[in-house]
């Protein structure tokens, strides 16, 4: 170890460094000098997220947090981030979200990968495993949590996701990562890099991913085995002086199969048997009855509520099978006959009036149904389990090219263009939809006088689809007007999108950073908006910057919300023999989601070691987008009032040389029209210790906790127990860039629960305790 | 009807189309009042990028044994010039936290103001292994060089190797700090810089 001496004669020169610049520095030398040619000397939010001014909380991840941690994908790694909640219900997905409301399907932050917004208009999400990287290739995951809208763009709601990935030039070589789970799940990229001149670069990559089948909470298999094979390159070129030019590009295919629970889609209106029931008493006839068949009778309503909703036909079958063997109403029958009264009967569909012979290859046990419990006549009887399972597939192609330079007006210039498409087939729903998406934007930041910078820019999006429904096997009904489960209005297939941004980042002092702008937009489906936004950060001291924000911001209705009609259930009414079918419309007059958001932030750092991040939020929603779950709802989906309040508290201490610890603490709230709603959890928490044991072995310990979260439900809402979750690894650096790692997950129990579903009745999966061994080889 | 609605659907696009552009075109006439001078805070990160660079080429720099002091001597960076925004502090940091010594020794860091000449020149005669010219020098490079000639010069600008003579110039423009490095700096026996910077030509400027 060196060290320096220091002598000086310049008694103005001791204007010490900061704790912040410290540690800044700390990072800079990690940078190579091709690195530091690249740091900016004036950094803005949107360009330069690691800057510590930075009104903002923003986490980043590294590679090296994917591959220590032994995760198999960069998804993995948002667990370990304060105010984002990853939820992994089957073999092949994590769902995350982040701070809070994005418990449904739709998530509300931006997504952006490799320099494309990954977003499916139909749902409002993306696939973050379909698009995901190998870990080789990536440079950095940035983590801005809270409304971005000014500069990020439309839904950037919560926050935004940003994967970097890396120059080709940073990547000569060859990289290989091997990782294996006990249960047989497989994941394994090769990754080539090379040079073509002296002033272009290129690589290539593959990634295979098999996944093993996992359980379902209730023991059954959960069949979600199936694969993931993607490939990739890119090719980066130096054309002059600050001007460079990339293009990438790859494709994903992905086979899996997903269920559709039936267990509440084929319903028996129980409404004659009651009324014909709740009726006798009050006919001419009925006092010439025998006592007793007064009494069965009697019973009978006693036993009945005045409405009966519509029930699971399973239960209704259990329930007329009951009732047809009942010699009480054999004996209520003939005495009523002897007097000319009609009889109870309890009428059934008959088995040709559906396809029974398809529900009865359906069936899979029995399923908790809450509603049974309040009727006494029903109480003992299970609702039948029936699912679905469906091939669902996932084939993707995008290409991506980016040009950027600076000017000699100091003005730092990108212009990117993308073609992305998709074909997604969900078997399960018979629905396919293929999108493809044409991506054109134009970004611009330059000084102004020595205190302002601008950043600005200009965007288009164009986006045509192509959506088919099938009728499921499960629903075709003999003589009926049949309708798919999902059906998409198709006089809307093409739309486009128009944005600008300015924002003017403002050193106002030298302790006062101010950044305001707008973003102004015009699309299809959300028509036109302005999204004004204003952060400030304030340098108190050497150790401490407190930070405010203001935004507001929208997000727009995603096509299965607006434009898509859901048949989900059919009820057999007994008063017509007839099915009924149950459509929630697509709601076309949704308007886009309209966002408040207020922020309050602190950075303390002690030291250069030692950073502490407080961040707190408070959101005010209108038009949020819920689910319907009422039978009586018009709609799939309703926009309420939402709330959402809550803070993140981050600690990063590098405890020594040989001992880094992190830790966060998330605390989210959400109320719905005034009412607090549970499908977040209330509290998240991490802790992560490196420790390295010397220069070759690193040990590895994650410690978890997510709260309880209630999954809502048209007939059995789901309890997510609490969980704490404790990971250890070890990684061993056997040979210059070789590195083994071996990682036991969920140590603590055999397994617990968690769900990526929420809201469909999905029956969330086990997340067992599983031992993982990875190999890795750097570049 | 439906021409109609297409018609006006067409206005719309050609609308959209014609706001984002001025908007464009807009912001773009703002860039040529763009500003050249930098903040404080823009100078201290400055200073900060520098004395990472120069951290590096202490570690990418060969000495010959004749260049280097004696084992009970320390090498020396010698940095000449007022109001160094943090460069000096930064560089010690670093070192202290990189390691990096030169001939695996421990570095001593000596600082001298524009008006501590006499000493800065004593400094020069004992032949340290770096001289630094920070950006309100008004050391005379030339004359320092003869006072130690196989010290690495590292300053400001593209002037600094262009007519100053110097080894390394930091060069700030377009919102970056870039290395501009002398040729005779990678040629000549020592000090010499290692080849793998010339393999950099794309963010290195190399002045032959």
């Amino acid at each position: 170890m060196g060290a320096t001496g220091r002598a000086s004669s310049d008694s103005n020169s001791s204007t010490s460094l900061s704790s912040f610049e410290k540690a800044e520095l700390r990072r800079l030398l990690d940078l190579g000098i091709s690195g530091l040619s690249q740091v900016p000397v004036q950094g803005v939010l949107g360009y330069e997220q690691e800057y510590w001014r930075n009104p903002a909380s923003v986490h980043v991840i590294r590679p090296e947090d994917i591959t220590l941690n032994g995760y198999l994908n960069s998804v993995e790694a948002l667990r370990g981030v304060p105010g984002m909640h990853v939820s992994r219900g089957l073999a092949y997905d994590n769902f995350a979200s982040m701070r809070n409301f994005s418990g449904f399907a739709t998530q509300k932050f931006l997504g952006k990968i490799g320099g494309r917004e990954v977003s499916q208009l139909m749902l409002g999400s993306a696939n973050y495993s379909v698009d995901d990287y190998p870990v080789a290739v990536i440079d950095r995951i940035e983590v801005i949590r809270g409304p971005g809208a000014s500069i990020w763009g439309t839904n950037a709601v919560n926050g935004v996701l940003n994967l970097v990935t890396k120059h080709a030039g940073d990547t000569q070589g060859d990289s290989l990562r091997l990782a294996i789970q006990d249960n047989g799940t497989f994941m394994g990229d090769y990754v080539h890099g090379g040079q073509i001149s002296e002033d272009s670069f290129y690589r290539v990559w593959v990634r295979d991913q098999e996944y093993a089948e996992g359980t379902l909470d209730s023991g059954s298999p959960a069949r979600d085995d199936g694969h993931l094979r993607k490939a990739g390159f890119r090719f980066d070129k130096n054309l002059g002086s600050d001007l460079n030019l990339y293009v990438a590009g790859g494709f994903a295919t992905r086979r899996v199969e997903h269920v559709l629970d039936l267990s509440n889609r084929l319903l028996h209106d129980p409404s004659k048997f009651v009324s014909d029931v709740r009726n006798l008493p009050a006919h001419p006839g009925f006092s010439l009855l025998s006592a007793s068949n007064q009494q069965v009778v009697n019973n009978l309503v006693a036993s009945l509520p005045s409405v009966v909703p519509p029930m699971p036909l399973s239960v209704s079958q259990q329930l007329g099978g009951a009732l047809a063997l009942s010699p009480d109403l054999a004996a209520l029958n003939a005495g009523l006959n002897a007097f000319l009264l009609p009889s109870i009967t309890y009428d059934l569909p008959s088995a040709s009036s559906y396809p029974a012979a398809v529900w009865g290859s359906k069936s899979n046990g029995t399923v908790n149904y809450p509603a049974l419990n309040s009727i006494s006549l029903l109480s003992g009887m299970n609702a039948g389990r029936f699912e679905r399972y469906g091939e669902m597939t996932n084939d993707s192609a995008h290409i991506v090219s980016k040009i950027d330079g600076i000017t000699d007006f100091d003005m730092e210039w990108s212009l990117t263009g993308s073609l992305d498409h998709t074909d997604i087939y969900m078997g399960h729903l018979g629905y396919e939809w293929k999108q493809t998406q044409y991506n054109l934007s134009f970004d611009a930041n330059f000084p102004l006088t020595d205190r302002h910078r601008i950043s600005y820019g200009v965007a288009t999006q164009h986006t045509d689809l192509d959506v088919k429904s099938e009728i499921l096997d499960v629903f075709q009904f003999p003589g009926e007007t049949l309708r798919p489960i999902l059906d998409y209005d198709q006089s809307f297939t093409k739309f486009d999108r128009y944005t600008g941004y300015i924002q003017d980042s403002i050193s106002l002092t030298d302790e006062v950073l101010i950044s305001v702008g707008a973003k102004v937009e015009e699309n299809d489906l959300a028509g036109f908006g302005l999204q004004p936004g204003i952060r400030a950060s304030w340098i108190a001291n050497d150790q401490n910057i407190f930070w405010a924000g203001y935004a507001k911001t929208h997000r727009q209705p995603s096509l299965r919300e607006r434009y898509t009609d859901l048949t989900p259930i059919w009820t057999w009414n007994s008063t017509t023999s007839k099915w009924e079918s149950k459509t929630y419309e697509g709601d076309s007059s949704l308007d886009r989601e309209e966002m408040d958001a207020y922020e309050l932030g602190w950075r303390l750092r002690p030291s250069e070691d030692l950073l502490f991040e407080l961040s707190t939020y408070y959101y005010d929603t209108q038009n949020a987008v819920r689910a319907a779950t009422s039978l009586t709802s018009v709609n799939a989906y309703e926009a309420v009032d939402a709330e959402a309040y809550g803070g993140e508290l981050s600690i990063d201490w590098h405890a020594s040389d040989l001992w880094r610890l992190r830790g966060g603490y998330s605390l989210a709230r959400g109320k719905v029209d005034g009412v607090r709603v549970y499908d977040f959890p209330e509290n998240t928490a991490s802790l992560s210790s490196h420790f390295k044991y010397s220069d070759e072995v690193t040990l590895i310990q994650n410690l978890f906790y997510s709260g309880e979260t209630k999954i809502p439900s048209d007939y059995n809402p789901i309890t997510i127990p609490s969980h704490l979750r404790l990971d250890l690894g070890i990684v061993w650096q056997i040979k210059g860039d070789w590195e083994i790692g071996l990682f036991g997950r969920d140590l603590l129990e055999s397994y617990h629960v968690e769900t990526m579903y929420p809201g469909v009745d999905v029956e969330p999966a086990r997340v067992e305790r599983t031992f993982i061994l990875t190999l890795l080889k750097k570049f | 009807m439906s021409f109609i609605k297409s018609r006006f659907k067409v206005f719309l696009q050609v609308r959209r189309s014609f706001v984002l552009l001025g908007f464009f075109v807009l912001l773009s006439g703002l860039t040529p009042i763009a500003a050249k001078n930098a903040t404080s805070d823009d100078k201290r990160r400055i200073g900060r990028v520098q004395a990472t660079y120069l951290t590096h080429l202490i570690n990418l720099t060969q000495w010959n044994k004749d260049h280097l002091p004696t084992p009970s001597q320390s090498p020396k960076i010698v940095i000449l010039g007022d109001k160094e925004n943090g460069f000096t502090e930064s560089l010690e940091f670093l070192l202290e936290q990189s390691g990096i010594g030169i001939g695996g020794n421990k570095i001593e860091i000596l600082h001298f103001r524009n008006g501590d000449k006499i000493k800065a020149n004593a400094a020069l005669e004992n032949k340290p292994q770096i001289v630094f010219f920070l950006s309100s020098s008004n050391y005379d490079p030339k004359k320092m060089r003869e006072l130690s000639k196989h010290s690495l010069f590292v300053g400001n600008g593209r002037k600094f190797i262009t007519e100053s003579k110097g080894d390394i110039a930091f060069n700030y423009s377009r919102n970056r700090v870039r290395l501009i490095i002398s040729k005779l700096a990678l040629t000549r026996r020592s000090p010499k810089l290692n080849s793998q910077i010339s393999r950099l030509r794309s963010v290195v400027e190399i002045i032959p």
